[in-house]
């Protein structure tokens, strides 16, 4: 009788009404959606609202859940649709102002932890210097580990241009980065 | 393969994602071709460095902010009015009156044609009982709950009723009386037994989830066990009920 829940049988459940399945939706996606609003806005507190938003929005159109589609593409459209509407509503692409505070582990108990510690600081800092496009390319790619024919599905777009804009990418923000590294 | 090829499918041979075929070409290519080598080795470790990168830890009390969201949500979203459609008042009256003369009338005599017609009353108040089980809501649908359980006998439609009334009704009151008058046929109704065992995986509220496992496992009933220790290992339950799922299972074994 028990059978593990995937995502998309929670979705179901939530679409009949049963209010626990969004509980548990939320628990196993919040960390993953708060990542994504972080390394795109560089903004705590921005990422945290929009987050919020983005389950609530899954609790409205729960209704309209299809079992053929897979939450997690279903659940980054809606979270890029979410951070274009804020991009739209503070007319701001890019957190310029500096580095607010990015919750990284702070065990920095040794100078080898130190290192790695300040090594991912700049690969945020390097992250937000990419345009907008190419930092969601990585995000999607790298971070949230979708293929490039998913992420073709996700930003309407082809999975062979997805691929070389994926590669070119990477390799600017490779720049950037060594380029922040030697300054 | 050209360089230009080879190199942007450097990733996907790094994340071991491309078919056997093109992953041995481009091996052989990037053996004999030092900027191609050259472009792996600088991928592949900075690739390396960017995928270890650790998850963003969210501010605390996120996920609270947002069960109280929901909780608000779904509260105001169905304002369920105590509206009782007439034709169930009506019914509700008849049904009184009805009672009584058969009492009455029960008493005097004691005859074939009494006895079906006490039997024909009391198939009536359960169709009263279990259509207030569908149209009450609030106080009104706990006091039907609780007729349910005096007038009726145990049919399959009223435990269906109680049921669906124990899954799904909005009101944590009325779930846990409509869990109340299902706990009095537990021990002798499979149907019931079943049913309760299934409702652990539906629950969403703390006190029903504790009073649900309370009267299983005080009952006895072993083949709740499997979903005690699901409710008990879900990220989302409340710490109050994992604790209490955690002492009542030493209990079953
Ligand atoms: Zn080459």
């Amino acid at each position: 009788m028990i059978e593990t829940l995937n995502d998309e049988r929670l979705m179901e459940q939530l679409a009949s009404g049963k209010k626990m399945a969004a509980g548990i939706l939320y628990d196993r996606n919040y960390k993953k959606v708060f990542g994504y609003f972080v390394r795109m806005t560089k903004d705590s507190d921005v990422s945290r609202d929009l987050t919020q938003n983005v389950f609530l929005k899954i609790l409205k159109y729960s209704q309209s859940w299809k079992p053929d589609k897979v939450f997690a593409y279903w659940l980054f459209r809606i979270a890029r649709n979410e951070l274009v509407d804020y991009y739209r509503g503070t007319k701001k692409f890019f957190a310029v102002e500096e580095d607010r505070e990015l919750v990284i582990k702070d065990s920095t108990d040794s100078v080898k932890e130190m290192e790695i510690k300040e090594s991912y600081d700049i690969l945020i800092e390097a992250m937000g210097q990419l345009q907008p496009g190419d930092r969601e390319l990585i995000e999607l790619n790298r971070f949230q580990g979708f293929s490039y024919k998913e992420i073709a599905g996700t930003i309407s777009s082809n999975e062979n241009a997805v691929k070389v804009r994926t590669f070119r990418a990477i390799q600017k923000l490779k720049e950037i980065y060594s380029k922040i590294l030697i300054e | 393969m050209k360089c230009e090829e080879v190199k942007i499918n450097i990733p996907e041979l790094i994340d071991g994602k491309l078919d056997a075929v093109t992953g041995a070409k481009m091996e052989q290519h990037i053996k004999g071709c030092a900027s191609c080598r050259e472009e792996y080795n600088d991928l592949s470790s900075f690739l390396k460095f960017t995928d270890s990168l650790p998850e963003i830890e969210p501010p605390s009390g996120m996920k609270e902010e947002f069960m109280m969201m929901l909780e608000e949500q779904t509260s105001s979203q169905n304002p369920r009015l105590i509206i009782l459609p007439s034709w169930t008042k009506a019914a509700a009256v008849v049904v009184l009156a009805l009672g009584t003369f058969a009492a009455g009338y029960f008493s005097g005599s004691g005859n074939g044609q009494n006895a079906q017609l006490t039997a024909e009353v009391q198939s009536l108040k359960q169709q009263v009982v279990l259509a207030g089980l569908k149209d009450y809501s609030g106080p009104q649908k706990i006091e039907a709950v609780y007729s349910a359980a005096e007038y009726s006998t145990q049919s399959a439609d009223l435990v269906d009723a109680l049921m669906y009334t124990l899954n799904s009704d909005k009101n944590i009151n009325v779930r846990l009386a409509a869990l109340n008058v299902l706990s009095g046929m537990v021990s002798d109704n499979q149907q019931v037994k079943s049913g309760l065992v299934q409702s652990l995986l539906v629950q969403d509220n703390p006190l029903v989830q504790i009073s649900l496992i309370q009267v299983l496992t005080e009952s006895g009933v072993n083949e709740a066990k499997d979903n005690i220790e699901f409710i008990k290992n879900q990220a989302g339950t409340d710490p109050n009920v994992k604790d209490f799922a955690q002492d009542m299972m030493k209990t079953i074994i």
